[in-house]
């Protein structure tokens, strides 16, 4: 049973999704379904989803709702009870696999590296797609792995071990591995949470310039703040449904919201921009 | 289809100045691959000295115009120092080799290859051998691989019925549990054993050594550990990936149980042929890699191939001191976990964080 009645679902007024958001949708998700071993409850039940290209969609949720296994999913580590997932109107099992991963990345929320690899090595690992499994990187590789870096503004830093760095420049490190697999899609594990204001800034900074670039980001955010500042799109997830989906504007609600964390949300206006206070 | 990226990159060489990075990267990696042939070098140099090191014709070196003179030399070094220094190669490049895959698979830096079941299985085969079917040693160490194969097998097999943890975690905890069964089964064998005879064998096998070594050993063995390192050689970029988050590693197009299955294969068969012929010979997986990532970086495209040369050089020079220092045999064993421990000591007592330069 779907219990995505509340509120209803949004679907879009304006804007160039109107209407063909399937054709257009990049990553879609048609009636998902997955649990934990069989027998156990169902983690998500009956998702239906879609990222459209080119720009940025926010998924939220609380702890627990299903947002990991859903990128989980999409990454094909887990694969769902039933239910469709499809890149670019493809079924993902029919995609070979260094395809996918020349096609997707993943940023996680963070990484251990208990080895002491280089920041340039570290991020060179994001050429793995391009490489078969014998090959080793070539120049052309490397010369990536620096454009990479000096993309997210740490290519003075490239000889520094991963292990050294603070935590902002490893949030950084591993959008650049992610950027060095020239990705189409790049998922954001919670991609600011662990930032300070400043870093956050030039994560922030970097993910627009992205998206210019005609990268779709897919990300997961507890701030609604973030999602409304760099998303288009909004899906709100909570205990394993689609509560709502839709563009940011009209599915990030303060109802909406309250709904989702099952504690007040309060929405300000400030000028052209709206801030959502939470408890 | 141009990638969205491709133009990212574009823009971000055009945008910022690379003031020749590549150049720099590649002199550095240059340097890296010098260090590498400078340690295959000095093994060379080592390994041939080697052959006149011992105590004939008088302590220490044997010049090597004796051996132009003396029957008895040309005797000893044919048949005697060479398949042993050989197989010192073979054991150290193995013990390097696996240990520094096993770092990486494990994502953890304490791992040695003994780890599960192999060298406490090699131990039970070896003990029960000595108790059950005599001391020939044919039988204790086809004994001692089996059970080294059988500890990895079963620490498997439990790790996949376990119920609790991550995969590292199932296989860690399945091989304790494992290498702690055999080594009870060691326990048992010793006490039934004839203190006079037996007792006596199964200690010295325990200490490992090579002392028995004859062109024979490293002949057998050979095929196996050669096809196993040249397996984890041509993969030697790519064990990178492995130790990376599993989300990671997945995303990045890795199989990791298949790619997991393979590398750990090959690097437990490895160290289960060599340990079957000498024993257990400890700290030279683990203390080796830690040496060559100060020396050559993490990056396993070269600490890789730099561990195996790397355990190669410290057994034989290990060997060297055993068979040499005192009229009698100072078992490998001791030899390489006191060096080893004291380097591991050393090692870690430095500076934690490296930086290349």
């Amino acid at each position: 049973m779907k219990t995505n009645d509340f509120p209803p679902r949004v679907v879009s007024a304006a804007g160039p999704e109107q209407g063909g958001a399937r054709a257009d949708a990049i990553v879609e998700l048609q009636d998902v379904h997955f649990g934990y071993g069989s027998g156990l409850a169902s983690v998500l039940r009956g998702v239906d989803m879609q990222a459209p290209a080119e720009s940025a969609t926010a998924i939220l949720g609380s702890n627990g709702a299903g947002k990991s296994t859903l990128f989980h999913l999409i990454l094909g580590m887990l694969s769902p009870r039933k239910g469709l997932i499809l890149f670019d109107g493809q079924p993902r099992d029919e995609w070979p696999r260094n395809r996918l991963s020349r096609f997707l990345a993943l940023v996680p929320q963070s990484e251990y590296i208990p080895f002491e690899f280089s920041l340039l090595d570290y991020v060179l690992l994001g050429r793995a797609p391009h490489l078969t499994a014998l090959q080793t990187p070539t120049d052309e590789d490397m010369q990536q792995a620096l454009d990479a870096l000096e993309m997210v503004g740490l290519g003075a830093l490239w000889q520094r071990s991963v292990p050294a760095l603070s935590g902002g420049e490893r949030q950084l490190a591993m959008l650049a591995r992610a950027l060095a697999q020239e990705p189409r899609v790049l998922l954001l594990d919670e991609p600011t949470s662990h930032l300070d204001p400043s870093n956050r800034g030039r994560v922030l900074e970097i993910l627009r310039r992205l998206l210019t670039q005609k990268v779709t980001l897919i990300f997961t955010t507890h701030d609604p703040n973030l999602a409304m500042s760099l998303a288009s799109h909004a899906v709100l997830i909570r205990q394993g449904t689609v509560l709502a989906a839709g563009p940011a504007d009209t599915t990030l609600t303060a109802a909406a919201l309250t709904a989702l964390y099952g504690s007040p949300v309060e929405m300000h206006e400030a000028g052209a921009r709206k801030l959502f206070w939470v408890g | 289809m141009s990638t969205p990226s491709s133009t990212v990159a574009a823009e971000a060489r055009a945008s910022v100045s690379p003031i020749g990075a590549l150049d720099q990267v590649q002199a550095l990696r240059r340097q890296g691959q010098r260090r590498l042939w400078l340690l295959a070098a000095l093994l060379i140099a080592v390994t041939s000295a080697s052959l006149f090191i011992g105590r004939y014709p008088r302590p220490y070196w044997m010049s090597p115009w004796v051996l132009g003179e003396d029957a008895m030399a040309q005797q000893i070094v044919w048949a005697l120092r060479m398949p042993r220094v050989l197989m010192a190669v073979l054991l150290g490049a193995a013990l390097g080799g696996a240990g520094i895959t096993l770092q990486m698979i494990f994502r953890n830096p304490l791992v040695e290859p003994g780890f599960l079941g192999v060298s406490q299985g090699a131990a039970f085969g070896a003990a029960f051998s000595i108790v059950f079917l005599g001391s020939a040693s044919l039988y204790v160490q086809g004994l001692a691989m089996l059970f080294a194969f059988a500890g990895l097998g079963l620490s498997y097999f439990l790790a996949q019925r376990l119920r609790y943890g991550g995969w590292v975690l199932r296989l860690v905890l399945a091989g304790v549990a494992v290498s702690a069964i055999f080594s009870a089964g060691v326990g048992l064998l010793k006490y039934l054993a004839d203190p006079l005879t037996e007792l006596p064998e199964i200690t010295y096998w325990l200490l490992g050594g090579l002392w028995s070594v004859t062109w024979r050993d490293p002949l057998l063995v050979a095929p196996v550990v050669l096809s196993s390192l040249t397996v984890l050689l041509l993969m030697r970029w790519r064990l990178n990936l492995l130790a990376l988050n599993e989300e990671t590693s997945h995303s990045l197009g890795v199989r990791p149980v298949f790619e997991r299955a393979l590398m750990l294969t090959a690097a437990v068969a490895a160290t289960a042929s060599v340990v079957a012929i000498a024993g257990i010979v400890g700290w030279v997986g683990l203390l080796v890699p830690h040496i060559v990532r100060r020396l050559v970086g993490a990056n396993t495209q070269l600490s890789l191939p730099a561990a195996m040369l790397g355990g190669a050089l410290f057994v034989v020079l290990c060997d060297d001191l055993a068979r040499s220092m005192t009229a009698g045999e100072i078992p490998l064993g001791i030899l390489t976990s006191l060096l080893g421990a004291a380097g591991f000591l050393f090692v870690l007592a430095g500076n934690p964080i490296r930086t290349r330069e």
